[in-house]
């Protein structure tokens, strides 16, 4: 039996003492296993531009609840089978998914598997005890945009690199960063957070009128900023500690989807961009990491009703 | 009871058994004899020495187990006892367990001792009532079953205690992914995926925790000391398992522990892993037991395959030249209602005597599934050999005259279901053809009314890349170009061509547009309801659509090549792989 992740035996399993789900898709090949945020471990065969992950590991909330994100990322079925190993034994089960439903779960992983596959696309770095091995053209070609698809729409990951240098620049007075975002003016999980009380305006599209003290652009996939109505150029200001992320309307009509961005800190806090007085789209974010070690920003766009 | 009629008979027990042999088995036994009316006569003669032997007592039931027990099938080589005191012996062991069912009979060697045959029925039996109710993969199944048979063989409510250490396996394995592990697969010295071991060592204690103590099951290991044994046991035992998984994949060709030089090297590992599981009798009942373990080869092994017919299917732009089936047959001339069911009812016949023709019993299952309706899209499950009976199937109606029907592979144990998959294909085609009269040819119908094997057709050639990378991997072959090629070659539905040709695809205007993996636009799927012409070359035709749908450009767009490159890179491969070339041959424009 030559046995792929594409034949689809699963495996589900719920560890109570570590509060942890662990979804297991049994193969022969090879794979390469990374930390893609707090909590969220996953592991990509390695020769499989498209394959579907062959191992996460996700966390369970305190009280033995699946977060309800983990929805998006494992699909209805998977996520049905992972509610029956959290909540009875056997903690435990096989089911087998189709190649539909395979495909699916890959093109929801896509960004990830193209960051961890990303690491040995280098044939320098590659195992020599792994013999020689063709290239494997979509790791490195340039069709590979590592855009995700989940049920109501789009999502990338954003480059953290030109961020983190900014963020790191900032003078040390500057005030620190927090985990989380500022929804209408109120901050959930931060009560001495005292600029937005002052500020309450800010998250709600308002122009903020601090200096900003770094700066810089992403590229947007393109399928995002066509579905969202905006130029592919994003821009990032870094003012007050905070990071706000700001789009131009590409002026060709409604947008079909709203797009929002968060730090991809296992906190799961999207902030929608909103339109300001100026007529630019714009959401601010923020972590609580050390400025070097801020989390890659993700980006994702919601159909529109 | 006459001579004659002990042969009639004989003959039938034969061709039923050899029925139920394993592909790979059947093949072996067949390469000996010029065909297999050869083999079935030798078992007759075979049984009829062994039946004068015993004085002439053999019972109407006992006549398959005397023509199984005809067979030799050991690790050295197959074929039929000539040595009757052997095909006697083999026949003694499989009287002494009555009720023996004839697929574990046939697994059964001469000097087997009463207790292991009745350890291979306890095995068959757990393993078959577990099927029907869980989802474990099927050879880890089986290892689990034979693992916990050989434990207690006459205990009963085997299936109980199996299904116990299966869910403590997964358990098991699921404690130690999360403490130890954290580079899997580093310690690997040869390709291979360390939660796949991680899964094998898990049911291997499991099985030793039930060994042990009976009864008891995760009380125990609940207490955190408790746990940590597990975890290092089962880590242990992982160890072991990398190390034969090493050996296993380094096997030289010519060692006796392996069948022939074909064989793919992991074979011998799954053997290893059963042991692993239930200790080296385990691993015995296994090696006998497990359909299709040999047959991880996507060809059949050269014996079995008709010699390659001249691969005649030709193709001149615009005008196809399609099998005269249906319009060279008496009743299409007149085109009335009963002709219809005629014209029908010989082209279900010969597509189903094409796609049974030397299949073995557990290959006709799957066929039967396939052709009845009884299977769901978009599953890999023996997808390899689908393609291959359905290639085969659409070269011989291209072109009846080069492919003579010829004799049925005869279906006797199989009859009923033969007769019902010809009923719902003739059924199928008659209703296509009173909707659609006309000029259909025998290839449209036939494409009309198979079901298909996907609906969507780019995840299958993803799953397909990877298998093939797989299946070749052994032969130092792996390349994801290659394979990617070759299985957007494979991956065509009944009435589709990949042509030889350098044709452009058509204009994309009534299919969504994807790129490939180098960029290239590409079919995705089909949006407007209406057929592309068949001369026109679309990636995303739909199943049951005829037509071209690969060309040496389109190809090439996978890949990033010219056309030039990749007609040498397909031939190439061709030469290369032996597992791939009779699905993946391109045909002329």
């Amino acid at each position: 039996m030559s046995l792929t992740a594409w034949d689809g035996h699963v495996r589900v399993d719920y560890l109570p003492m570590r509060g942890r789900v662990h979804v297991t898709l049994l193969t022969a090949e090879p794979t390469v296993e990374a930390d893609l945020r707090p909590g969220l471990r996953a592991a990509f065969v390695d020769d499989d531009p498209h394959g579907p992950p062959a191992f996460i590991a996700l966390p369970v909330e305190a009280g033995g609840r699946l977060p309800t994100h983990v929805r998006d990322l494992l699909g209805e079925r998977l996520f049905a089978i992972a509610e029956q190993v959290v909540d009875h034994a056997p903690r435990s089960r096989w089911t087998r998914l189709d190649l539909l439903a395979l495909d699916d779960l890959a093109a929801v992983w896509a960004p990830y598997r193209h960051r961890v596959l990303a690491t040995v696309a280098d044939p320098g770095t590659r195992d020599a005890a792994s013999g020689a091995r063709g290239p494997v053209p979509g790791l490195s070609g340039i069709g590979l945009s590592g855009i995700g698809r989940w049920a109501n729409g789009l999502w990338a990951l954003l480059g953290v690199d030109d961020l983190r240098r900014g963020l790191a620049a900032l003078p040390s007075a500057d005030p620190v960063f927090m985990s989380g975002g500022v929804d209408n003016g109120s901050v959930d999980d931060a009560d001495d957070f005292d600029d937005s009380l002052e500020n309450p305006s800010i998250g709600g599209g308002a122009e903020d009128t601090a200096a900003v003290a770094a700066m810089g652009t992403w590229e947007l996939p393109a399928d995002i900023a066509v579905a969202a109505g905006v130029r592919p150029t994003l821009r990032w200001e870094v003012r007050r500690g905070m990071v706000d992320v700001v789009a131009e309307p590409a002026g060709t009509g409604p947008p079909r989807a709203r797009l929002s961005v968060s730090f991809d800190d296992g906190s799961e806090r999207w902030e929608s961009l909103v339109m300001g007085p100026s007529g630019l789209l714009r959401a601010t974010i923020w972590s609580a990491t050390e400025p070097d070690r801020a989390p890659t920003v993700r980006i994702r766009t919601e159909e529109l009703p | 009871m006459t001579r004659r009629a002990d042969a009639a008979r004989f003959a039938r027990a034969a061709w039923a058994v050899l029925d139920l042999l394993d592909p790979a088995d059947l093949d072996r036994v067949l390469s000996l004899f010029a065909g297999a009316e050869a083999a079935v006569a030798a078992m007759c003669t075979c049984a009829a020495g062994v039946q004068a032997r015993l004085h002439g007592n053999v019972s109407p039931e006992q006549e398959e187990l005397l023509l199984a027990a005809t067979l030799s099938l050991g690790r050295g080589g197959a074929g039929v006892h000539r040595n009757l005191a052997n095909a006697a012996d083999r026949f003694e062991v499989l009287l002494r367990q009555p009720g023996t069912p004839p697929e574990v009979a046939i697994a059964v060697r001469g000097k087997d001792p009463a207790e292991f045959v009745l350890r291979l029925g306890e095995t068959h039996h757990i393993d078959t009532v577990l099927a029907a109710r869980r989802d474990e993969p099927p050879m880890l199944r089986m290892m689990v079953a034979a693992a916990v048979a050989v434990s207690r063989p006459d205990a009963g409510c085997g299936d109980e205690a199996a299904a116990t250490v299966l869910d403590r396996g997964a358990e098991l394995a699921a404690m130690c992914r999360d403490s130890g592990l954290s580079a899997p697969g580093a310690s690997l010295t040869v390709r291979g995926n360390a939660d796949f071991l991680l899964t094998i060592s898990g049911y291997a204690h499991a099985i030793q925790e039930w060994r042990g103590l009976p009864g008891r099951g995760d009380a125990a290991a609940a207490s955190c000391d408790g746990a940590q044994r597990c975890v290092s046991d089962v880590m242990g035992r992982l160890t072991c398992l990398e190390k034969d998984l090493h050996r296993a994949m380094t096997v030289p060709d010519t060692h006796p522990a392996r069948r022939g030089t074909d064989e793919p090297d992991v074979v011998t590992f799954w053997s290893a892993a059963a042991v692993a599981i239930g200790g080296s009798e385990a691993g015995r009942v296994f090696d006998r037991l497990h359909r299709g373990l040999r047959d991880i080869r996507l060809t059949p092994a050269r014996g079995t395959l008709p010699v390659a017919p001249g691969e005649l299917a030709i193709h001149r732009t615009g005008t196809h030249r399609t099998g005269t089936y249906s319009a060279g047959h008496p009743a299409a001339q007149a085109g009335g209602h009963v002709e219809v069911l005629a014209v029908a009812d010989a082209l279900a016949t010969r597509m189903v005597t094409s796609l049974l023709r030397e299949t073995s019993v557990t290959e006709r299952a799957i066929v039967a599934d396939w052709v009845r309706g009884r299977r769901a899209p978009d599953v890999t499950d023996g997808l390899p050999l689908l393609l291959r009976r359905l290639r085969g199937l659409m070269r011989e109606l291209r072109d009846p005259e080069a492919h003579p029907a010829g004799p049925a592979w005869p279906t006797q144990p199989f009859g009923l279901e033969a007769l019902a998959m010809i009923g719902s294909l003739r059924d199928a085609i008659a209703s296509h053809a009173r909707r659609a009269p006309g000029n259909d040819s025998a290839v449209e119908l036939a494409a009309s009314v198979l079901p298909p094997l996907w609906t969507v057709r780019t995840p299958i050639i993803r799953a397909l890349t990877q298998r093939i990378k797989m299946d070749e991997e052994w032969r130092g072959w792996n390349n994801h170009g290659k394979a990617l090629v070759l299985a957007a070659t494979a991956a065509r539905g009944p009435g589709q061509v990949a042509v030889r040709a350098s044709t452009a695809p058509h204009p994309v205007a009534s299919c969504t547009s994807e790129l490939t993996e180098t960029g290239h636009p590409r079919c995705a799927m089909r949006t407007i309801g209406i057929a592309v012409d068949r001369t026109e070359v679309c990636p995303a035709r739909p199943w049951h659509e005829t037509g071209f749908i690969e060309s040496f450009q389109t190809l090439g767009g996978l890949v990033d090549d010219l056309p030039d490159a990749i007609r040498k890179r397909v031939d190439r491969a061709r030469n290369d792989a032996v597992v791939w070339p009779d699905l993946t041959e391109l045909d002329q424009p």
